[in-house]
């Protein structure tokens, strides 16, 4: 008895000596309603996934993990606590994560950008609003206006450069202020504001809440963004398996999403209020971003591309090395574990494929640039449909029966971007084929060069009824 | 006056001991466990942010926009605060309807009033208004309403007896009577209002010494939110000083009495 008793208290205070004993903290700041940021935050936490990674062999024997979760609604109050030493983790997008590289060096500590988790190599995400009383119709209109947006968030970033296509100067040619998005809704609610630009879910959410109206993709300003995780590098350099099991967990949200969008698109809902149809036009097939784990040239340039930006606004004069600061290891390692190839990944730009028969004929659908879906309450798989038109036309069957409709999708004629349909511009050719618009003006310019008239929602909709 | 002259030195080896104090806690990143002063940026990088923000040209405009802000729902909040704070203090009907809502109102923070703030008024800058008014309100009509309440009644009966009319009794006995309350209800109200003015100015902005603050926040610059911290301090200390010394003036009897 006693013997066992000094093996075992010997056996302790040796594992006490190479700490794997230890208690280990894992703190994750996460963006629950950045809903994007979901297989870097909510999902893993909600589906306990972190749990199945964790490390438990080598140095790691004993450990003990304490996992923790904060939620935030911006990148800046996450990057506070990070460089409190208070988290570990952290998700945002690509010009919070700047600020957040650059006060880790102010505080003389470093953060690495460690994976990207959604986003678009074209800029879609981040969009211009209008209250929907608005006439407003595209960006071109609001010159002299006021624009609000969060102020040095990757929308911001997109504003400025769209501003700079049109020619404009942003000092003079309108007013643009900082406003965040809780009180950009209710100003655009109660008309306060002329024009909101806004990231993730923001620029689809309100116009789906029926009191905003979307004029602007990010994808015209073609200006890369996305949202990815970071941690703290003093972190990661003690446990290094720790963060590449936190990214395979990731790994395995994306995996799951993208199996089954409308099931985890109904979860996101249920922890963040953020209706489901709108997680599913940006997790969705084909969807509006497409998650993405690895860093693409255009991700890493949108990093850069922040803090250039904000040299240009004389708002900061400090440099970040976005070749340390981003660090691709990590997710290699995870990709490697989880017996993935990310150098295919990398140079995979294809959006979330979609495998479906249209919900009408049966027939799988081959041309998915056509593609509309219409998502009806109390299903649980959204509906495809090979055309806007056969959509139309089963919706008014739909509607005949008394279903009530969740959302309709198109995918846009000229960029392939998701749309809210009930919102887009349509234009009807001679053989009642409809080709779908984010915007008026793009709608009347193609019905102009190959035929047809330009529609809005309603008006396509009754054309539809009319015809039978 | 001399003897006030005395104190001076006094209180500023205070303020001068508090800096260094500052500098030397964040120079030598003292940790006492429960505060740390590890990542607090030090006096001298918020004198660089602060001399950074002096040269700038946006200074004055940051200025003008939350002085114009904050005098703006000071003085809003005086007269309203003042005149109901009387009625209430004078009147039992008008405490008793005008006082419950009122008492429902004041513990909501300012924060809480910017959906509704935005809702309810034409324009930002009014909601900015509103809300350092919702800031200088309260403390300014407790303060008259407790000093109304205070006033004699003796004064007040024998005012009566002597024949003034309900007009005279406000102005010769209760204002005056009051006014020492009252003056420390303005005073209190003033640093409430800047205590709201970075809420107010989260509303939207681009000028602003409270949207600076919270700009910098959203860019991770600790000087600068310092210097925005600081100036909200020290604005707020000269303006309730300013009102406070107005006070004194219009308030002569009291002033003697206290030196006395």
């Amino acid at each position: 008895m006693r013997l066992v008793a000094t093996v075992a208290g010997l056996a302790l205070a040796l594992t006490g000596l190479n700490a794997s004993a230890e208690t280990i903290r894992i703190a994750i700041g996460t963006q629950d309603t950045t809903i994007n940021c979901a297989t870097g935050g909510l999902l893993i936490r909600e589906l306990g996934l972190l749990d199945k990674y964790l490390p438990h062999d080598g140095k790691y024997k004993d450990a003990h993990y304490q996992v923790e979760w904060k939620n935030f609604t911006s990148g800046a109050p996450l990057t506070n606590e990070m460089v409190a030493g208070k988290l570990d983790f952290g998700a945002m997008a690509d010009f919070p994560g700047s600020f957040n590289g650059v006060a880790h060096l102010d505080a003389g500590k470093r953060s690495l950008f460690i994976s990207v988790l959604s986003g678009s190599v074209h800029g879609s995400g981040n969009g211009i609003v209008v209250p929907a009383a608005s006439k407003v119709q595209s960006l071109a209109e609001l010159k002299g206006k006021t624009i609000s947006v969060p102020f040095a968030s990757t929308a911001h970033g997109m504003l400025l450069r769209a501003v700079a296509a049109q020619g404009w100067d942003p000092q003079k040619d309108l007013r643009i202020i900082a406003q965040a998005p809780e009180i950009a809704g209710s100003a655009l609610r109660s008309n306060r504001i002329e024009a909101h630009a806004d990231f993730v879910p923001f620029a689809e959410l309100f116009p789906n809440r029926g009191f905003a109206r979307k004029i602007y993709d990010g994808a015209q300003a073609n200006a890369p963004t996305f949202h990815g995780a970071l941690v703290d590098a003093d972190y990661a350099k003690k446990y290094p398996e720790v963060v590449t099991a936190y990214l395979r967990a990731s790994l395995e949200a994306d995996r799951l999403i993208a199996a089954e969008p409308e099931k985890y698109s109904e979860l996101i809902e249920k922890v963040t209020g953020i209706e489901a149809e709108v997680n599913y036009l940006f997790h969705g097939p084909l969807g509006l971003q497409t998650r993405d784990l690895t860093w693409k040239p255009e991700y890493r340039q949108a990093v850069a591309t922040s803090i250039d930006t904000l040299k240009l606004l004389k708002k900061t004069d400090r440099g970040l090395d976005t070749d340390q600061f981003i660090d691709d290891q990590y997710i290699r390692a995870a990709f490697k574990q989880a017996g993935l190839d990310y150098d295919k990944a990398l140079t995979n730009y294809q959006p979330l494929p979609l495998k479906a028969n249209d919900a009408l004929t049966g027939k799988p659908i081959t041309d998915v640039s056509r593609l509309a879906q219409i998502w009806v309450r109390g299903e649980d798989k959204v509906r495809h449909y090979a055309s806007p038109e056969a959509a139309l036309g089963a919706l008014a069957q739909l509607e005949q029966e008394g279903k009530d409709i969740r959302a309709i999708y198109a995918q846009a004629a000229d960029s392939g971007i998701k749309l809210l349909a009930n919102q887009a511009w349509f234009v009807r050719n001679a053989k009642g084929e409809l080709a779908a618009f984010l915007l008026k003006d793009q709608a009347e310019q193609y019905a102009k060069a190959h035929g047809g008239e330009a529609l809005d929602f309603v008006s396509a909709n009754q054309k539809l009824v009319a015809q039978r | 006056m001399t003897r006030d002259l005395k104190r001076w030195p006094v209180r500023l080896v205070s303020l001068l001991a508090c800096l260094l104090f500052w500098q030397v806690a964040a120079s030598v990143k003292l940790d006492l466990g429960l505060l740390t002063f590890t990542y607090v940026p030090t006096p001298q990088a918020v004198l660089e942010a602060a001399w950074q923000l002096l040269t700038s040209s946006t200074l004055l405009a940051h200025l003008g926009s939350s002085l114009s802000r904050v005098f703006a729902g000071y003085a809003a909040a005086a007269l309203l605060g003042v005149a109901l704070g009387l009625l209430i203090g004078r009147s039992k009907w008008a405490e008793d309807t005008l006082l419950p809502p009122l008492e429902v109102l004041r513990p909501i923070p300012a924060v809480a009033w910017i959906p509704l703030a935005i809702l309810m008024f034409p324009s930002s800058e009014l909601s900015m208004v509103f809300i350092t008014f919702t800031g200088a309100l309260f403390p300014i009509l407790l303060n008259t309403v407790h000093g109304a309440e205070a006033v004699d009644p003796r004064l007040v009966a024998s005012a009566r007896s002597l024949g003034a009319g309900r007009w005279a009794i406000l102005r010769e006995v209760v204002l005056p009577g009051a006014l020492p309350s009252i003056v420390t209800g303005l005073a209190i109200g003033m640093g409430t209002s800047w205590f709201c003015l970075v809420t107010a100015e989260m509303i939207a902005g681009q000028f602003g010494i409270g949207y600076y603050t919270w700009e910098s926040y959203t860019l991770q610059n600790y000087p600068d939110i310092i210097v925005g911290m600081l100036l909200i301090g020290v604005l707020g200390m000269g303006s309730s000083a300013l009102v406070k010394r107005l006070g004194a003036f219009a308030t002569p009897w009291y002033r003697t009495r206290r030196a006395g």
